[in-house]
């Protein structure tokens, strides 16, 4: 797998420059320009903040395509949800995590889990549904047990 | 084109984006300290609940009709309320925020089709951020409200409601009664109504003299914008605040004197830290205390004093030290205190204060650079008593009463919806 690393920013609010340039004789380095780019996250990948909620997984009905309990979803809740998609819906009241499945032939409208001991769930008329937003991203700890 | 933009039952809704199981149930949020009700699904008015019924008397009907009750997290609204507005500014660069739930937005005349346009704005704003909102839209601020009730009462609308023509106006406006009238309200109404004026259309009919006979300038200019002339101008600057206060109930009432004085150093604290952060100083302060009326066979008892500051000023401790001198002159031994108040009846800009004449300037600046080291340490919302005056002394405990709060879904980590 190839790995490109960046620099990282992991506040927002707070951004550490160094390079200050004036100290030393001479020209002022060039790369004092850019002491104060960062990849901020929030700034990054979040497109529509006014839109953008979080989540937390509960529960395995999506684990085998590596979403596990705990994990952070990153919801857009402007986006309008398509063939595919994973999205928090709403069904009869609770929120669930599934892909969405919409078979155009027969205009039906299904819920897709990802574990075979879940079956899908077909949504019909006499649900109350809405696709409350759509999961852009997930954010899962990857060392055991960070503390 | 104006349009108004109003969220329907601002709180109830903001609490149904993340619980939606009760969309549909009746949901009732409380008044800073579980007091009374101040916000009400519709499901909630059905059963007889109205906005300001204390909450003693309403909770049996509450819980006989299956109300959800929340105590207000003001906090999730704040940010909810943010969210709206910046999904209307995308459609409108020019809005007006006029209160947590609701903006005006001077919209630009050469959108074609502006119903369509209106109804684009509510599905998206409902979409981006859960929040239902109704949409008036006319060419005057006062016509706009009008057109926005309509837009809330009727699901025909979908959401957006367009007084474009006189004929549109002058139907609407014999729909209106005159209570609902913006800028009429209850204290004018019965006033109207003792001349016979019933309705918004019979106050536009009216002659232009009778009107300025009947009503100061401000009357005069609502009329002239139910009659479609625009004249109430956008607040380019929101008009300065002449007083600020703090009051508050308690869970049981108060016997003990320590108790009282701890609530008013609260008070005026808070009233400090708001006269700082809108650059204000005090002239004078008023404390008031009041026992509880619904207990009709205890002694009743009410009063107030006010407290007048030799030197304006926003300093915490000549708050507090001013307020607990007017609570000494109002307070009687031997009552049950319900309710305390502080309230900074006269305020001025800082940068309009001659200070007097024995004013010890040295001592001014040390007490300023106090003051914004304690607000600088209380910014953050962790810690929001942390640097308080010593006589507030359990300054950490919120002395508020929050039963029934939900979380904070939209801004803290640990608080966000769970989804299975």
């Amino acid at each position: 797998m190839d790995l490109e690393i960046f620099k990282a920013a992991t506040e927002s609010e707070l951004e550490l420059e160094y390079a200050d340039g004036g100290i030393q004789a001479g020209f002022p380095s060039p790369a004092q320009d850019y002491a104060g780019e960062t990849i901020d996250l929030n700034r990054d990948l979040i497109e529509h903040p006014a839109s953008t909620f979080y989540g937390r997984v509960v529960g395995d009905s999506m684990r085998e395509e590596g979403i596990n309990e705990g994990d952070i979803l990153v919801i857009d809740k402007s986006i309008e949800p398509e063939d595919g998609d994973l999205a928090v819906c709403c069904l009869d009241g609770d929120f669930t995590l599934k892909r969405i499945k919409f078979d155009r032939g027969s205009q039906r409208l299904y819920l897709m889990p990802s574990n075979h001991n879940y079956q899908p769930i077909e949504v019909t008329a006499d649900n109350e549904f809405m696709v409350w937003g759509v999961v852009l991203y997930t954010i899962k700890p990857n060392r055991r047990r960070p503390r | 084109m104006i349009g108004l933009a109003d969220c329907n039952n601002f709180f109830v809704s903001c609490e149904r984006v993340f619980r939606p199981s009760l969309i549909g149930r009746p949901v009732i949020v409380l008044s800073n300290n579980d007091g009374c009700a101040v916000a009400l699904s519709n499901e909630a008015k059905t059963l007889g609940i109205k906005r300001g019924d204390p909450y003693f008397k309403i909770r049996e009907q509450a819980e006989r009709g299956g109300a959800v009750v929340f105590s207000g997290n003001h906090r999730l609204y704040g940010d909810m309320s943010r969210r709206v507005m910046t999904t209307l500014r995308s459609f409108c660069a020019d809005i007006e925020i006029y209160s947590i739930d609701e903006a005006f937005l001077f919209l630009d005349d050469e959108i074609g089709d502006i119903g369509e346009f209106g109804r684009h704005i509510v599905k998206t704003v409902r979409r981006n951020t859960g929040i239902p909102i109704s949409l008036g839209l006319a060419h005057t601020k006062t016509l706009a409200k009008i057109a926005a009730r309509f837009a809330k009462q009727y699901d025909g609308y979908q959401g957006a409601c367009l007084i474009d023509t006189p004929e549109k106006a002058r139907k609407a406006m014999s729909l209106t009664a005159i209570e609902n009238v913006w800028g009429i309200g209850r204290r004018n109404a019965p006033k109207l109504r003792r001349q016979g004026i019933t309705t918004a259309l019979e106050l536009a009919d009216m002659s232009e003299d009778r009107v300025k006979e009947l009503f100061n300038i401000v009357g005069h200019r609502m009329w002239r914008e139910l009659n479609g002339h625009s004249c109430i101008s956008k607040e380019i600057v929101p008009p300065q605040r002449k007083s600020i206060s703090c009051a508050r109930s308690f869970q049981s009432d108060l016997y003990d004197i320590d108790e009282v004085k701890k609530s008013i150093v609260s008070h005026a604290t808070t009233c400090a830290n708001r006269l700082r952060s809108q650059g204000l100083v005090a002239e004078a302060i008023e404390v008031y205390v009041c026992t509880n009326r619904f207990h009709e066979s205890l002694p009743q008892y009410f009063n107030a004093a006010t407290q007048r500051l030799s030197d304006p000023t926003d300093d915490t401790s000549a708050i507090v030290g001013s307020a607990l001198r007017a609570l000494e002159k109002v307070y009687r031994s031997g009552y049950g205190y319900k309710k305390t108040g502080v309230t900074i009846t006269h305020c001025t800009a800082k940068s309009d204060v001659t200070r007097s004449l024995f004013a010890n300037p040295e001592e001014i600046a040390r007490r300023e650079r106090l003051m914004r080291a304690m607000d600088h340490i209380n910014a953050s919302p962790q810690n929001r008593h942390a640097v308080h005056i010593a006589s507030m002394n359990d300054g950490g405990t919120d002395m508020t009463r929050r039963e029934h709060e939900s979380r904070l879904f939209s801004t803290r980590l640990s608080d966000i919806i769970e989804i299975k």
